[in-house]
């Protein structure tokens, strides 16, 4: 033999080799030499074997084919063939409920044909993948299928216009326009459900206009049945999407029953138009920086009574500060509400406002209290409180001394180790049944011994341990049911896995 | 034609360069090329014929392939649909140690693997290729197989773009 260069071996014999890789290794390859790009992208469509990570998903131990999949995950598959789907089919059939497929090139035909014949599809997520060039279109079964969850991420903008007999309950469009998705097929789509319950819409910077009507569009035929509940985060500001957003508010505002616009700025119009519109609007999410201000604003709007979920996205100022308040008098039934953090001037003003306006609040959470936050004002029901850093355990202290009717108590982060005299002072409150903390203190010996010395009503303890002395120090420790303190359960996070030490 | 009669009868192969190998049915039967040549002989069977030519595979390596299949005529060869499902995982050590060769070496006889149809020599052969390959970057196969670049960084950046829609972030 004269020429012994690896690229003289025939295509069919690379295409061999070539199998072993899965579709990410394969895009690597392609950088060797222009030879192997061409085998790996020109032949990809006629290789006859599924790479091998598809046949590791598909076989289970015994080397069959297991018929009981659930989730099915493709990924890094740019030769979504006749075989693979054929493969698919025959193989997994009936069982595939979750269906993932990401960073693929799919015929739509077989994708088309794919999602009917599963048919017990109940979850579709398509993340960065597209529909492959100039598809020829057979008329396949049109008949309109369901499927609960429906999620975009990253697609390129033709699939939502081959799969336009899905019907879909649930759908969530995440950085679409990072990828250029076609906002009429999106339109299309979205036009097309008949039950859709919930639309989430993150990161749509341009046209977004065209997801909230366009001019082409009548209103009345942008109208989702029973459409509850919609999320939208980081939407541009745009010219016509408040008045987009406004419209289609309107056309469902007597079934929403959600709505949640964080990262973005409304218009005082679209905001006006939810707080005294949305009638059965049961839960919301804000930011405070984007709400009017003025009282004159809030003046002659209705009492809402129906709101019971109340989410502040961002920091509470001095500047924003008055809308938050003006909306804790409108929607005065609250009972669950959710801050992140609040400057120094106003947490008294907050404290007062939420005591004195919010009389069935039940769950308070907080990021952390501020350092100038006296508790003085007691809030009436509440049951459950969460804080996710805790500074200053006295501030705490007073805190939940104050509401004496918490039940449940969740602590995030505790940042400084605390003492027997403090955990006792928490753990016989009249009513708590239930702590969770988080932080290293809890190895401390001394702690369990107040606790189980000391506990009245307490019936769950949770901790979060961080650190594996600790989880020693606790094993030390732990034979509490001796003394009558059983908690009802103990978890222990990150270190499940670990061996158990002997005391 | 009986194929499965308990004797084993000589058969002789020509390599491309005239050299003349003798070796057993059972073994040669192992190719799918030359098996389905004997299938297709008439009158005079097996006994009558003479050395079968191939072109394709020259005396070095055909001495190869024939240790191979006469060390594995008795084993029971997995069809091509069984080797489709196999996981790269268990090697015969037998194997392992057979395909411990030169470069050159292996590529004749992944060549003649392919050509006279061994469906698990070919296997074996082209995944012991791929075991070279996995884990090594683009520049290292090149100076592995010797392989000349032939991409332009421009030629590499429009691939890159045309691909970045699969890419991850």
């Amino acid at each position: 033999m004269t020429d012994n260069i690896i690229n003289n071996l025939p295509d069919e014999v690379f295409l061999e080799i070539f199998n072993y890789f899965n579709g990410k290794s394969l895009k690597s390859l392609m950088f060797v030499c222009k030879r192997w790009a061409e085998i790996i992208s020109g032949h990809a469509s006629s290789m006859k074997k599924l790479p091998v990570n598809m046949k590791k998903l598909l076989l289970d131990y015994n080397g069959n084919i297991s018929h009981n999949f659930h989730t099915l995950n493709i990924e890094h598959i740019n030769i979504f063939n006749h075989d693979l789907h054929d493969y698919l089919l025959i193989s997994l059939g009936r069982s595939v409920q979750c269906l993932n497929i990401s960073y693929c090139v799919i015929n739509a035909n077989h994708l088309k044909s794919l999602l009917e014949n599963l048919i017990h599809l109940n979850e579709l997520a398509i993340t960065k993948s597209r529909i492959s060039d100039d598809p020829i279109i057979e008329k396949v079964n049109e008949n309109e299928f369901k499927i609960k969850k429906f999620k975009v991420t990253h697609i390129n903008n033709n699939i939502l216009k081959y799969l336009n007999n899905i019907q879909v309950s649930e759908m969530e469009i995440i950085d679409a326009n990072n990828y250029k998705i076609n906002h009429e097929y999106l339109i299309e789509f979205i036009l097309r459900q008949k039950s859709m319950r919930s639309l989430i819409v993150e990161e749509l910077n341009n046209n977004v206009n065209s997801l909230f009507l366009t001019n082409d569009l009548k209103h009345a035929t942008f109208r989702l049945k029973k459409f509850t509940g919609l999320f939208c985060t980081n939407l541009t500001r745009h010219e016509f999407f408040n008045e987009n957003l406004i419209s289609f508010l309107n056309v469902h505002a007597n079934s929403l029953e959600t709505l949640k616009i964080t990262g973005s700025s409304l218009s005082p119009n679209t905001y006006k138009f939810s707080i005294s519109h949305l009638s059965n609007l049961y839960m919301l999410e804000l930011n405070p920086n984007s709400i009017p201000q003025e009282n004159s604003f809030y003046k002659n709007l209705p009492k809402n009574t129906n709101l019971k979920v109340f989410h502040i996205e961002s920091t509470i100022t001095r500047t924003n500060i008055n809308g938050v308040l003006q909306i804790i008098r409108h929607y005065s039934n609250i009972s669950n509400l959710m801050f992140f953090d609040t400057d120094e001037f106003i947490s008294n003003d907050l404290f007062y406002a939420i005591s004195h306006e919010l009389k069935f609040l039940l769950n308070l959470s907080v990021l952390n209290f501020n350092k100038n936050f006296i508790p003085t004002h007691k809030i009436q029901i509440l049951n459950s409180f969460s804080i996710k850093i805790l500074n200053d355990i006295d501030q705490f202290l007073n805190f939940i001394t104050l509401n004496n009717t918490l039940e449940k108590i969740n602590v995030g982060w505790i940042k400084r180790d605390f003492g027997e005299e403090i955990v006792e002072k928490i753990i016989t409150q009249p009513r708590l049944q239930y702590i969770k903390f988080g932080g290293r203190f809890i190895a401390n010996k001394r702690i369990y011994e107040v606790i189980s010395r000391d506990y009245k009503n307490l019936r769950t303890l949770e901790l979060v341990v961080n650190n594996y002395d600790d989880i020693k120090n606790l094993k030390f420790i732990f034979p509490l049911d001796r003394n009558n303190f059983i908690p009802k359960c103990l978890y222990f996070e990150e270190f499940n896995d670990r061996e158990p030490l002997n005391d | 034609m009986d194929i499965d009669r308990p004797s084993d009868p000589q058969v002789s192969v020509v390599s491309s360069d005239g050299t003349m190998f003798h070796t057993t049915l059972k073994s040669i039967l192992l190719s799918g090329t030359i098996k389905d040549m004997i299938e297709h002989i008439g009158e005079g069977g097996v006994e009558n014929m003479g050395a079968i030519p191939l072109q394709n595979v020259d005396s070095k390596t055909l001495e190869i392939v024939i240790k191979w299949i006469e060390h594995h005529k008795d084993n029971i060869q997995p069809t091509s649909e069984e080797i489709k499902d196999k996981t790269a995982d268990f090697i015969d050590p037998w194997d392992e140690n057979f395909l411990e060769m030169d470069l050159d070496k292996l590529y004749n006889l992944i060549t003649a693997a392919n050509y006279l149809n061994i469906p698990q020599l070919l296997w074996l052969s082209t995944r012991k290729i791929a075991m070279l390959i996995k884990n090594r970057t683009p520049q290292e196969i090149r100076s592995l197989f010797n392989i000349e670049d032939d991409w332009t960084p421009q030629e590499i950046e429009a691939v890159q773009k045309e691909n970045q829609w699969c890419e991850e972030k």
